[in-house]
């Protein structure tokens, strides 16, 4: 490639790099040109597509059967329950007496909100579309992005498969953050597609950042990837003509960067202003988050740590074979998620679908002599026939789903068949129909806190529950103390005024058996599963 | 060719463009600026600073309030039998290693007023200045101790709790200054600044955690400071918001026997905190939480009646109340049944009538402290003096008098009443830290 003094065109972006990749390659070759549908009508899908949202269904589907997991999701709805019985929005914690007055800027209260009016409306079955329908969504917005700067289905699936293999266990995790994931992901493929700036674009990404704003605390990686692509940008045209005022001068640029302006004002559409900011460094700071197995780093030892490495070295090799340029803010997003999630695994949820895209653009390029030897193609004309074909899939998706089945039947699945099998629903049932439980602050492992304050109707109040970043430092220390059956645990009992407490009789063995050991304790309840014990005399 | 011009015209943006687009930033920015609640822009600012949250909330007044004795009792103890008590408990402390936690006692017992004539003894200008001034302090110690008086950013922070040289409770050098009644103007000089007790004030404000170990003395001394001017609430320097009532929740929530002094500075503490919310017109506490600190104090009523020793006396088991006979201890030094009994009698002559054992058992009590202290050799006071500065404190209120204001009107009467028979002794600092 020559250096220019000229500011490289909008056509060097994506599109020119594909359509240089697609000049090299043979007519033969396992693709399809994602071009736009022109002959049979706006509405018409080309076969390629139709495939991607095929594969996206599968994951639809198996997302929406998968149960309702046990930790967190409660405790959003628990706020979000908060929210619609004061209509107003919290300043301090008003769940847990011992984080009393401590403020809380509660993001994602849009997402509890949602959550909450979902479950009350169509009950648990909706929670699950809701989470399949962010999680396929953002698959096929990975996948198809893939397929497009690469001129090929096949890396659609390919980005398709390597998103949900690195991200599976966030996936299936309801949380507001599988909202963000979707903002997150419509960024990023703008970001590592053509970077367009049409009014749509403009009004559309300002919206979607205000709205994110209210949804989730990772409107921040969105505005990393804006400033990504800012960054990336000004180094690309530097690079190309060695001129620092052709790189200033560049419009791209420019817009790039008024985009990333506007979006991070936009965010501050939300009930806590300027206080969302800080408020992200907050929580991945908080010393109790150093405890919590999620924000740990990422290590070979958790299965998805081996699936990341793969993705890794897969990347690697496929960047050192591939023929295509590869984009500064390509690499800039690859290696920056890459090195948050080494910093803490929770943030391999925003390197996957940088590694999917990036690995499955060069992995097709890599394979491309290959695949043009199958002579394998796909119909590259838009088709009224694949539209109704995808439709046709997406209803059958949704008609097979726990939400489907319930409309068709007209019965909610059971607890027993939607909750995650951790979730303690027997133990909740009994303390939810006893009348006369102790007064005062209860013990319940984190996990289980929201669910069970969820079914007692919050009349359960817990030392904790999984918001750990709004709780006291010494009272997460305590809690964390008695979790693991320490010989003090009855002063730390005692300094709480606790009177009850629930165990996991897997998780907190030592303390269960010290427990039973002493004679201040009775066992109230015992199951497989969980034990409730009280105090012969309360405090 | 026209259309690629046309193409690339629209890709540029114009300076307007640019300018609007900067004139939303920044007015966006002052928006939500000018939107931010005060407390959130403190907030802000410390996040942005990496600083503590600004203290929002401080006394106008210079002097604190005053939890003043309900009783005089004569015929609970004599003036004869108060002074016997109080010459015993005279400060007459080695000037050399001096722990800050004897000063702390006797300034609390004393006030900061009182000058004794016997110049062994420690008059209270020179007790406070002991506290707050770091040269007096390391003159002490000889120079080879770390200061009592520590600088920080905004205010100054009294060390506690590491070693001999240091405070032994947090806030409770405040608490002792706050109980002598001297000003936040008074000065406070640190080994490199010269600043006033309303900067040890702040920091304790500032550096207070709802979940720390001990409560009680940072809880007594806000109460008396913030009580007067009626602010009920502030925020601590990690931006919490701390409220009275929340301090109630606190020192009612754990069981009977925790807290300094088997628990009893819990009782004290909440019996000032409702003393001073009544006296300023319910502004401290809500009715919930008076609500909850009477249910508390009264079910500490009904133990305390149930585990008195037939003696009169309490021990450590006061809190497991008709049980307490469960949780006597034979090696159990007297000392612990004086802290007990002290402190029963000390927070019992500032509470309302309803929340009293019954007057025969007050009576037994005081009989018990009077014939301890009679029958205590004066070394073995001093050894524990820290314990028996709360039987003089407690008995002078129980004639609704202090111990300086008694004493200073005895001597008048009485020209010898400060010539002792034995020297000082030095307290060992075990049986002197509680």
């Amino acid at each position: 490639m020559s250096a220019t003094l000229a500011p490289p065109s909008s056509s060097t972006g994506p599109v020119a790099d594909a359509s240089a990749a697609a000049a090299h390659a043979s007519p033969t070759a396992a693709s399809d040109a994602s071009t736009p549908a022109t002959a049979s009508g706006p509405l018409a899908l080309q076969a390629g597509t139709a495939v991607l949202i095929a594969a996206s269904c599968l994951v639809f589907s198996s997302l929406a059967a998968g149960r309702l997991w046990h930790t967190d999701l409660w405790d959003h709805l628990n706020y979000g329950k908060h929210l619609l019985q004061t209509r107003s929005s919290v300043v301090t914690e008003p769940l847990l007496p011992l984080a009393a007055g401590i403020r809380m800027v509660n993001i994602p209260w849009l997402a509890q909100l949602s959550m909450k009016l979902t479950e009350t409306s169509v009950g648990l079955a909706g929670l699950q579309l809701l989470s399949a329908l962010c999680g396929s969504l953002a698959v096929f917005l990975v996948a198809h992005k893939a397929a497009r700067i690469s001129r090929s289905t096949l890396a659609g699936l390919f980005a398709a498969v390597i998103f949900f293999a690195v991200n599976r266990h966030e996936l299936q995790v309801i949380r507001p953050q599988l909202a963000g994931l979707v903002c997150y992901c419509i960024t990023l493929v703008w970001a590592l597609g053509s970077q367009t700036h049409s009014i749509r674009h403009w009004v559309g990404f300002v919206a979607m950042f205000a709205l994110w704003a209210n949804l989730h605390g990772s409107f921040a990686m969105g505005l990393i990837v804006l400033a990504a692509a800012v960054t990336g940008r000004a180094v690309d045209v530097f690079l190309r003509s060695r001129c620092i005022a052709v790189t200033l001068g560049d419009h791209r640029l420019h817009r790039n960067l008024l985009l990333l302006q506007l979006c991070s004002v936009a965010v501050l559409l939300n009930p806590n202003g300027l206080l969302v900011y800080p408020e992200i460094f907050a929580v991945s700071g908080n010393a109790n988050t150093a405890s919590m197995f999620e924000w740990q780093p990422l290590t070979l030892r958790l299965a998805h740590g081996q699936i990341a490495a793969a993705v890794l070295a897969a990347a690697v090799v496929c960047l050192r074979f591939s023929p295509r340029p590869v984009r500064c803010t390509e690499v800039l997003i690859f290696a920056g998620t890459g090195l948050l999630a080494a910093w803490s695994a929770r943030m391999l949820n925003w390197w996957a679908p940088a590694a999917a895209v990036l690995v499955a653009r060069h992995l097709t390029a890599v394979l491309r002599p290959q695949l043009d030897r199958l002579r394998f193609r796909l119909p590259g004309r838009p088709s009224l026939a694949w539209t109704t074909l995808s439709l046709t899939l997406i209803a059958l998706s949704f008609a097979v789903s726990p939400l489907g089945a319930q409309l068709r039947t007209g019965t909610p699945p059971s607890a027993s068949a939607t909750l995650s099998r951790e979730t303690p629903i027997a133990t909740a049932r009994f303390l939810r129909e006893q009348k006369n439980l102790p007064a005062g602050i209860a013990w319940i492992p984190a996990e289980w806190a929201g669910f069970i304050m969820n079914q007692t109707q919050l009349s359960l109040p817990s030392m904790v529950n999984l918001h750990v970043h709004l709780i006291p430092e010494e009272v997460w220390s305590d809690y964390l103390r008695i979790n693991a059956g320490s010989a003090d645990w009855v002063n730390l009992l005692d300094e709480y005024g606790i009177n009850l407490v629930v165990i996991d009789k897997r998780a907190q063995a030592l303390l269960l058996k010290r427990m039973r050991d002493s004679s201040d304790w009775q066992s109230l309840y015992e199951d497989r599963q969980a034990a409730v014990l009280t105090r012969r005399k309360p405090l | 060719m026209t259309s690629s011009r046309h193409t690339r015209q629209r890709q540029i943006v114009s300076a307007r463009t640019m300018l609007i687009v900067q004139a939303i930033f920044l007015g966006g920015l002052l928006i939500a600026w000018l939107t931010t609640t005060s407390s959130d822009r403190r907030i802000l600012a410390a996040a942005a600073l990496s600083r503590p949250y600004p203290l929002d909330a401080f006394p106008r007044t210079d002097t604190a309030a005053v939890v003043t004795p309900l009783y005089d009792q004569p015929d609970l103890v004599t003036d004869q039998q108060l002074a016997a008590v109080l010459k015993k408990l005279i400060p007459r402390f080695s000037r050399s290693h001096l722990r800050p936690n004897l000063i702390e006692h006797a300034l609390r017992t004393w006030g900061g007023q009182v000058t004794f004539l016997n110049p062994d003894a420690i008059s209270g200008p020179k007790m406070v200045e002991f506290l707050t001034d770091s040269a007096r302090h390391l003159e002490s110690w000889d120079g080879k101790a770390k200061p009592l008086l520590e600088d920080t950013p905004e205010g100054i922070h009294v060390r506690f709790g590491e070693d001999s040289a240091s405070s032994v409770h947090h806030d409770h050098a405040l608490a002792a200054l706050t109980e002598a009644a001297i000003p936040l103007s008074s000065n406070v000089f640190t080994a490199r600044r010269a600043l006033q007790l309303k900067h040890v004030l702040a920091e304790a404000l500032r550096d207070f955690r709802l979940d720390e170990g001990e409560t009680e003395w940072s809880s007594l001394s806000f109460a008396l400071w913030l009580s007067p001017d009626g602010i009920p609430q502030w925020h601590n320097g990690a931006g919490r918001n701390i409220t009275f009532d929340m301090l109630v929740e606190r020192l009612v929530r754990n069981h009977k026997r925790m807290g300094v002094c088997q628990g009893t500075h819990r009782i004290y503490t909440l019996m000032a905190l409702l003393r001073m919310n009544e006296q300023h017109q319910g502004s401290l506490l809500s009715p919930e939480s008076v609500a909850i600190a009477e249910k508390w104090l009264l079910d500490v009523r009904d133990l305390v009646a149930a585990s008195q020793f037939p003696d009169g006396s309490w021990n450590p088991g006061w809190c497991y109340g008709a049980e307490y006979q469960l949780h006597i201890d034979p090696t159990e030094k007297i000392s612990k049944r004086v802290i007990a009994t002290g402190h029963h009698l000390e927070w019992m002559s500032i509470a309302p009538k309803k929340f009293h054992i019954p007057a025969d058992q007050i009576q037994k009590a005081a009989q018990w402290l009077l014939t301890n202290v009679q029958n205590t050799p004066p070394s073995e006071i001093d050894q524990n003096y820290t314990f028996y500065s709360h039987v003089a404190k407690a008995l002078a209120m129980w004639r609704k008098t202090s111990p300086a204001e008694f004493w200073t009107t005895y001597r008048q009467n009485h020209p010898a009443a400060e010539t002792f028979d034995t020297p000082a002794s030095t307290p060992t600092p075990a049986a002197t830290a509680h």
